[in-house]
This record gives structure tokens, C-alpha cells and sequence, in this order.
């Protein structure tokens, strides 16, 4: 009975020990299947969250620009609604003034009219009191004398009770002036005071809308290309331009050749989104805030801002620098776009080939030839990023012989002295085969 | 007795279901044995009579030689396999190679070799076997380092500078070989540094540079520099900032970061340094390659006094210099020392160890793997060791290279010419193989590039915020609320925040947590059960025995 039981618990926890087994596995199963399910909901989440992300970044943006656009909006309204209030307070202090003017100018002329009614008698009074003189000078001389004594002494009574009068009517017409200043200080005070209250009130209104939207935009004004070479390294610049060319797009960031009918500019490594890239087409006119820096003697904008502008274009024709060649002046010409004629092609190395690759492997990088000009020699170069392997500018320097003459069009870039980024060549005049050279 | 065989049947019945519980191992088992799968596949034998292509992509520094050394290892190469033919692809830029491997993950079309740095494996490696982990092909008796069926003769682990192959463990694998290494240097023009009355010492240090720098400031009445009658002098221009904030913090053994991801560079000692970094900007006295351009130019031209860049950029440096972007007529002429970077501390020097590895890439048949481990092994050998390293101030990294006398003969004709012995480039060399004891890297993550950017990028703020303010009129305060917005703006630009920490693997079973009720329970019935077992088989057996 005993052996039994025992035989029965056994295969009890037997039985017991392959359920656990079999529920353990099979939990375990589950475990990984879950694993499994809850990774991919962790990828699906991830990937529904950047999406958020990115959707909520966008809905920020854009919420971001519509209270730009709102606060600027409310801005030009609070301007224009202190500008109006400005112009109606100066309006109405100007027409107090006026008004007050001319009564002032009115309460004159009734005291000069006043004088000369004051006056008018005296005057004629002291034309009887003369003629009475002369005629008591002819009639008796001591009587004239005493007469005319007698008759200055009258004069003089009756002139300085015109003066007093005079003096009275001046006070008064001074007084009257100074009534009608105060009125007008007055006023004026008044007017500015609420002209004052009105510009407080449209400040605070610009000051909080600016606050609400974003930090403060650099106050640069925008600078003719004159002012842009007079500005000093490491200052900040704000140029108006037009797109000539750009390099390749990489992570957000751009380097763009521009120029304006005053000059040139190059734009280093810009920020800039590939949709906006997409709209930096030659002639595209924008403004570009950034620094001044020079690298390697190249002047350049960097950490640049930009705008684009819709309205007028602008592409620059080549200006021919072929006389400036090795002069002091090139430089103020710096990446402008500019043509070379007439330059010869010279071996780039010992083993004199007319050009060398950067990458000679793959062919996919820079290009690099020399050219003279009345026995001085320059480096050129073709810019990959700029023209790839398959322009035709690169094709055309692959083609390159030793001796060819060329016209070259290209950016006056700058790097320990001119180092122009070629954008076409022209062969004006092939080298001569190698056998015409030896004969000759 | 029919019984008792019942029961023992019962009992083994129980033992067996035992161990069905037993049986379901955890996740990383799972995981560790796929791993070594792989690893085991590739090492069985290379079956020569089948063809190979191995895509091999290269960077050279715009080096015609080093292109040239590239073809002749090839060739020399497939002379000892004529099976395996080596496409090779060249690169000038480190990050062009990085964002092309980067983009060829997701369609599988990644190089069988690659040139590269461990940072960039370290972010490959967050795909699933991308990179093949190389350990047991190391140490692969046939084809391993050193290898009996090796066609060439390669080095063995031993004679691999063993600095430089730790330098390519990620993860406690290796999943790359050194390929070339170099250091950082000061060039220094001493005869600017004695015209301005100091001597210069052997050992640099950072006080001293700042001091001579200073004093170079000087000007005359007509305002040129009185140590160099020009308008242009920057005494000292460094070409890597991100190697400089790294450099500093290790002198200053400040944190920088963690094998885990953990970012820690925004710290007190950066912010010091960057107040110096400050100070000696607004002094004029300091400039970086991104603000002012290539320190060789500047010194070749009596420009500059301390002149740190790498020791591959040898060649670019003095006054004889080889190569040279500056015209003949601006070449200033002084006598120029190479020296390692200048130091905090001399008791505890530290210089940073760069220069490229090579990677294999997996692939799903395995032989192709072992091929292209050869070539990467090959790679190693002396003459494309010493061949390269020639080429710049390398040093091979092997110390069996390193050791041949060709490579010995070299050193010692030192300054016999200005080209293949330019003493510059030379003494560059030695001066890593005097300090490679010195020499650390930083922890390799997936992000540890950005944070790199960042370090460098953290000094390139400060410094342009100081030149344009003092361009303005005005001096920026650079305090620490200052520092506190750069800090936010280079976390930002860098998304430091994203770099995500890595759980410690060696403690992943303490993370698994304690066992449920219910297997304490089962287990704790089943000890239960045999000990019953044991007493009741012990029981009949006493008893038997008094009543037998």
C-alpha cells in the first residue's frame, strides 16, 4: 500500500514536473514571441514618435511662424496705430499753435493800431506846438525862446507820455505775447504729453509682441558691397545678393557663390534645408546675415543666415580679369565671377601631365591645372562640389594638353593667393602635336 | 520488487521531466551562441580554387605615394593569392567613407575591407553583425595572426604594439586592426622662441607656450610684430580642437566620458580651460584651423610659433618642407623642433593616439569573410607597414616592423635629403615611438563621434565669440553664465542627448531580477520530494537490515 503511494506521489510530481516543464517552455515561447512583439511595438513606437516628433517639430514651426506673422502683423498695426495717433497729436499741437499764433499776431496788431492811435495825436500835437514856435520865433525871439523852451518842455511831456503809453502798450502786447506762448506751451505740453502716452502704449505693445515670437533679429541694416570690404574681420555683415552658383547639399549646410551688380560674395557652409536649396537657383535674390572671416586670404560669410527675396534676379557676365593677372588688384575682385582669355595650359607636375586629380583613384574630387600668362604661372581648379565629374568643365580639363590655349571662365576664389573654381573652358588654340613641336 | 521498479521508473521519469525545465535557457545563451556561429563559420579552410572579390576601401591624404603604396600591397597581395582580387576604392575624407559604409548597411553593400576609426565601427556595430568581430580569427592556428597557412609573412599578436590593437576593442571584442598610428606634435619655430629671449625646453608645457605667446604679441611703433617685422602673427594655431579639449581634460584627468555613453565633458575643468582658451583669443595670441587655416602656413610663413597638429602632417611643416601650399617668396626661414604636445603635468604626460584601423565586414558566406581577412592581415606586413609610414610622420604598428632594419635605416638617415628622410618627418615618428606609453584613446560608442565634435566644437564658440565681440569694440564677459549657454548650444547642435547608455553586460543577470514564487516553490518541492526519496530508500534499507 505504502510502495503505492509512493508510486502514486511519484508520478503525481512527475506528471507535475513535465506540466511545469512543458508551461515553462511554452511561457518562455510566449516570452520571446512577446519580446519579439513588444520590440516591434517599440520600433513601430520609436518610429511613431520621431513621426510626432517631426509632426509636433513641423506644428511648432509652423505655429512658430504664424505668431511671427501674427506678432508682426500686430506689430505694423500698433505702429501704424502710434504713427496715426502721433500725426493727429502733431496736427492738433500744430493747430493750437497756429491758433495761438494768430491771436497772438491779432492782439499785436490791435496794440500797434492802438500805438499809433496813441501816438497819431501826440505826433500832431507836436506839429502845432512846432509851428506855434516858429511863428512865436518870428514874432519875438526872448518869447520864441522861451516859447520854444516852453514848447520842448511840452513836447517832451507829451513824448514821454507817449512812451509811457507806448511802453504800456508794449507790456501789455508783451504780456498779451507771453499769455498766448504759455497757451501754446501749453498746448504743446499737452499734446506731448498724449503724444508720449500713445508712443508708451505702442512700445510696450511692440516690446511684448517682439518677446512673445522670438529673441531679437541683429539690428544690422543691410550694406552695399562697399561697406561689406570696409567692415572689419569678425564683425557681423548683412548683404543683399543674387545666387550664381551653389555646391552640393550635405546635412543641412550649403556653400554659395553669390553676387550683386557692387560685388561678390562667398557664403561658407551655409544652413540651409534641401527644400529651400532646391528654390537657390542662379539669379535668386537673398539677404544673408552672417560674419566677415578671412581663411587663408579667402573673405568670406560665415555662420550665415539667409532670406529669400521674390521680386527682381540678377546673373553677372563673366568680367574679363586677364590683365589683372598677378597684379595687387585682382583681389578687390575676389569671387566675382571673371574670365581669363588666352592663357596657356602648363604642366601641372614633373611627370607633365596638364592636370592632376585630388583623388586619382576614383576620379571623384577635385581637379587641379596651371596656366600662364606672360611667363608667370597660376593655379586654377575645378571645385568637385561644385563640378562634378560629369560638367562638362570637368571633362573639358581631363582633355587638357600641355600647351593648349583657353579661354576660362570661373569664381575668383581665394586660397594663399588666387585660386580661381573653374566653371567652363573654352580651347581657343590647340597644342601642337608633338611631332610638329619637334620639327619645329 | 514489481513495485520498486515502478517506483525507480517513476523516479527517472521525474529526473527526465527535470530536466525538460532545465532546458529553456534565457535570451543572451540564445544570443552568445549565434555569435560564436559566426565566428566559428569563417576559420575552417579557404577553398583556393574558388575566385574572390574583395571590395577594399582606402583613405589616402591626398598622397600620391601613399596611393602608390596602396597598389603595390594589392599587387603583391594577389601575387600570393591569384584567387583573391582586390577592388580598391579611395577616399580623401575619413567622413565621406563613414557616410557611404553608413548608407550601405541597410542594402547590404558595404566594402569587404575598410580603412576606418573605431568611433565609426563603434556606430556600424548598431546593426546586427555588420562588422565581423575578429578575436578567433586572431587566434586561428591556420589562418590567424601569424598562421601556419599564411602565404606571408605576418606579424604575430605579440608583435603587434599592443596599445594600438587594444585601441581596436569595442564591447570586449576586437573589430579591427591597427593600421597606421600617429600622435599630435608641437612644431615649433625655436628661432622665434630664442629671439624673444626664452630657451626652449624639451618637455613643453602649456604655461611656457602661453608665455612665449604673449610675449610674441609685442608690437613696434609702426605696428608689425617686433619678433617677425610683419603684420601677421598668431603664435600658436591648433589644428584639432577636438583633440586639444580631449588632450587637456585627460592632462587635467577630468571626465570626458564613459564606455557606456555616459556624457561628461561639461564640467569644471572644461569650463577652465576654456576661460584660457578665452584669454589668450582676446590677446590675439591663439587661433584655431577652422578660424585662421592650416597652422603649417602660418609657420612656414614666420607666422606662428607653436604650430600643433598631427604627425602625419610632417611633411607640411618647416621651412624645407616638402609640401607646401604657400609661395616660395612667403617662406620664412627658421630652424624647426618637433616636440610633444606641451603638458600640464610632465610627471604624467598624456598625448592622444589617432590614425586609421582596418575593419572587415561580415558577409553570409563565410570564406569570403576569411579572404578578406587575409588582405586586412596582410595589411600588417613589414612592407606595407614600412612602405606607408614613410609616406608621413606614421609609425608602423608593429613592433616587428618597427624593428627591421630597413625601418631602423631610415630613422637614422634622417635628414639625408628633404623628401623620403625630411627630419621633420622623421623626428615625428620617433617622437611616438619614444611616448606611445603616453598615449591613450577615449571610450568608443555609438555617439562618441558626435561628443567628439563637440569637445572641439566648445572651443570654436568661445573663440569666435571673443574675436567678434573684440571686432565690435566691445569684450565679451565669458563667465559662467556664458559658458552655460555654449554648453547648451554644442549639446544642442551635437545631440548629446541622444547618445543613449549602454546597460553593463558583466552584471545582466543581477538586472534579471529574483525568481518567481512558483519556481521557488517547485524547485523547493522537488529537493522536498528527494529528500523523501532518500529517507524512505534509507528506511527499507535499515530496516532490511535488522530484519534481512
Amino acid at each position: 500500500m505504502k510502495k503505492n503511494a509512493l508510486t502514486i506521489v511519484l508520478a503525481v510530481l512527475a506528471i507535475a514536473a513535465i506540466v511545469f516543464a512543458v508551461t515553462t517552455n511554452s511561457s518562455n515561447q510566449n516570452l520571446r514571441n512577446e519580446k519579439t512583439a513588444l520590440e516591434s511595438q517599440l520600433d513601430k513606437a520609436v518610429k511613431d514618435g520621431e513621426a510626432a516628433v517631426t509632426a509636433a517639430q513641423e506644428e511648432a514651426a509652423a505655429a512658430l511662424d504664424s505668431a511671427k506673422e501674427a506678432a508682426a502683423a500686430e506689430l505694423a498695426a500698433a505702429k501704424e496705430e502710434a504713427a496715426a495717433e502721433l500725426a493727429a497729436a502733431k496736427e492738433a499741437a500744430a493747430a493750437e499753435l497756429a491758433a495761438a499764433k494768430d491771436e497772438a499776431e491779432a492782439t499785436i496788431n490791435e496794440l500797434k493800431a492802438q500805438l499809433e492811435e496813441a501816438v497819431k495825436p501826440a505826433a500832431e500835437a507836436v506839429e502845432n506846438v512846432v509851428e506855434t514856435v516858429e511863428d512865436a520865433v518870428e514874432a519875438a525871439p526872448e518869447a520864441v525862446e522861451e516859447a520854444v523852451e516852453g514848447a520842448a518842455e511840452t513836447a517832451a511831456e507829451v513824448v514821454e507820455n507817449v512812451t509811457d503809453t507806448v511802453k504800456e502798450t508794449a507790456e501789455a502786447a508783451q504780456e498779451a505775447a507771453e499769455n498766448a506762448a504759455e497757451t501754446v506751451e501749453g498746448a504743446v505740453e499737452e499734446t506731448a504729453d498724449a503724444v508720449a502716452e500713445v508712443a508708451e502704449n505702442a512700445a510696450d505693445a511692440v516690446e511684448g509682441a517682439v518677446e512673445e515670437v522670438t529673441d531679437a533679429v541683429a539690428e544690422v541694416a543691410v550694406m552695399s558691397h562697399e561697406e561689406y570690404v570696409a567692415a572689419a574681420l569678425d564683425t557681423e555683415v548683412k548683404v543683399e545678393t543674387y545666387v550664381q552658383a551653389k555646391q552640393s547639399w550635405w546635412d543641412n549646410k550649403a556653400t554659395i557663390y553669390a553676387q550683386s551688380p557692387d560685388g561678390a560674395y562667398f557664403i561658407y557652409n551655409m544652413g540651409i534645408s534641401q527644400e529651400d536649396y532646391e528654390k537657390l537657383v542662379p539669379g535668386t535674390k537673398i539677404i544673408v546675415t552672417g560674419y566677415k572671416a578671412e581663411w587663408s586670404g579667402e573673405v568670406e560669410i560665415v555662420d550665415a543666415t539667409y532670406e529669400i527675396v521674390e521680386g527682381d534676379t540678377f546673373i553677372a557676365e563673366p568680367a574679363d580679369m586677364t590683365a589683372l593677372l598677378g597684379t595687387d588688384e585682382l583681389i578687390a575682385h575676389q569671387n566675382e565671377k571673371v574670365a581669363f582669355k588666352g592663357v596657356t595650359v602648363e604642366a601641372y607636375d614633373e611627370k607633365g601631365a596638364a592636370f592632376a586629380y585630388k583623388n586619382e583613384e576614383e576620379k571623384s574630387d577635385d581637379l587641379y591645372f596651371k596656366v600662364s600668362k606672360d611667363g608667370v604661372t597660376y593655379n586654377f581648379c575645378v571645385e568637385f562640389y561644385l563640378c562634378g565629374q560629369d560638367t562638362d568643365v570637368y571633362k573639358a580639363v581631363e582633355a587638357l594638353n600641355v600647351g593648349d590655349v583657353i579661354d576660362v571662365e570661373a569664381f575668383l576664389y581665394w586660397y594663399e593667393g588666387a585660386n580661381p573654381h573653374t566653371t567652363a573652358i573654352t580651347v581657343v588654340t590647340p597644342a601642337a602635336p608633338a611631332a610638329e613641336a619637334a620639327a619645329e | 520488487m514489481k513495485n520498486g521498479k515502478k517506483t525507480a521508473a517513476m523516479a527517472m521519469l521525474l529526473c527526465l521531466a527535470m530536466l525538460l525545465c532545465g532546458c529553456h535557457g534565457g535570451d543572451g545563451q540564445g544570443e552568445l551562441m549565434e555569435s560564436a556561429d559566426i565566428e566559428k563559420k569563417v576559420y575552417y579552410s579557404l577553398d583556393e580554387a574558388r575566385q574572390y572579390e574583395v571590395v577594399f576601401w582606402a583613405k589616402n591624404d591626398t598622397n600620391k605615394v601613399q596611393t602608390a603604396q596602396y597598389r603595390q600591397a594589392i599587387a603583391d597581395f594577389e601575387a600570393l593569392y591569384p584567387n583573391i582580387h582586390v577592388e580598391m576604392r579611395l577616399y580623401t575624407d575619413y567622413g565621406e567613407i563613414f557616410k557611404d559604409v553608413k548608407n550601405n548597411i541597410s542594402t547590404g553593400t558595404t566594402p569587404n575591407v575598410c580603412i576606418t576609426y573605431p568611433d565609426h565601427i563603434a556606430t556600424y556595430l548598431t546593426g546586427q553583425d555588420i562588422v565581423a568581430p575578429l578575436d578567433d580569427l586572431m587566434t586561428n592556428e591556420l589562418y590567424g595572426l601569424g598562421g601556419s597557412k599564411l602565404k606571408f609573412d605576418g606579424p604575430t599578436r605579440e608583435e603587434i604594439v599592443p596599445q594600438f590593437l587594444e585601441e581596436c576593442v569595442i564591447g570586449g571584442r576586437h573589430y579591427a586592426l591597427p593600421y597606421m598610428r600617429s600622435t599630435e606634435a608641437c612644431y615649433v619655430n625655436k628661432t622665434y622662441v630664442e629671439k624673444l629671449g626664452f630657451t626652449l625646453p624639451d618637455q613643453l608645457t602649456w604655461d611656457f607656450v602661453w608665455e612665449v605667446s604673449d610675449a610674441a604679441m609685442q608690437k613696434a611703433e609702426d605696428g608689425t610684430f617686433l619678433v617677425n617685422g610683419k603684420d601677421v602673427m598668431i603664435p600658436c594655431i591648433y589644428k584639432s580642437t577636438d583633440n586639444m579639449m580631449i588632450q587637456m581634460l585627460r592632462q587635467l584627468n577630468a571626465p570626458y566620458s564613459e564606455a557606456d555613453g555616459s556624457v561628461l565633458i561639461f564640467n569644471d575643468q572644461t569650463r577652465s580651460i576654456l576661460y584660457t582658451v578665452a584669454e589668450q583669443v582676446q590677446l590675439g595670441a591663439f587661433s584655431t584651423f577652422k578660424i585662421s587655416s592650416y597652422p603649417g602656413n602660418f609657420l612656414n610663413a614666420g607666422e606662428c610659433i607653436f604650430a600643433i597638429d598631427s604627425t602625419a602632417g610632417a611633411t607640411w611643416m618647416g621651412t624645407d618642407a616638402p609640401n607646401m601650399d604657400i609661395h616660395n617668396n612667403q617662406v620664412a626661414q627658421f630652424e624647426t623642433v618637433v616636440l610633444p604636445v606641451p603638458q600640464f603635468d610632465w610627471n604624467s604626460p598624456r598625448m592622444i593616439s589617432q590614425g586609421p584601423s582596418v575593419c572587415v565586414f561580415n558577409r553570409e558566406d563565410p570564406q569570403e569573410v576569411l579572404a578578406s581577412w587575409l588582405f586586412a592581415q596582410f595589411l600588417l606586413t613589414d612592407s606595407v607597414q614600412i612602405g606607408y609610414s614613410q609616406t608621413e610622420g606614421y609609425l608602423p604598428v608593429t613592433l616587428k616592423a618597427q624593428r627591421t632594419e630597413e625601418y631602423q635605416d631610415y630613422l637614422a638617415r634622417r635628414g639625408e635629403d628633404n623628401n623620403e628622410h625630411y627630419y621633420v618627418k622623421i623626428d615625428a615618428a620617433k617622437l611616438l615611438m619614444a611616448h606611445t606609453a603616453d598615449t591613450f584613446v577615449t571610450p568608443v560608442f555609438d555617439g562618441s563621434t558626435s561628443l567628439r565634435q563637440a569637445a572641439g566644437q566648445l572651443i570654436e564658440e568661445v573663440a569666435k565669440g571673443v574675436r567678434r565681440s573684440k571686432a565690435s569694440g566691445k569684450t565679451l564677459t565669458v563667465d559662467e553664465a556664458y559658458l552655460d549657454t555654449v554648453f547648451r548650444k554644442v549639446s544642442d547642435d551635437n545631440r548629446l542627448d541622444e547618445i543613449q547608455r549602454t546597460g553593463d553586460t558583466e552584471n545582466a543577470d543581477e538586472e534579471m531580477g529574483p525568481l518567481p514564487g512558483t519556481a521557488v516553490a517547485l524547485l523547493c518541492a522537488l529537493g522536498g520530494v528527494w529528500l523523501l526519496i532518500g529517507a524512505y530508500a534509507l528506511a527499507r534499507v535499515i530496516r532490511w537490515k535488522k530484519h534481512p
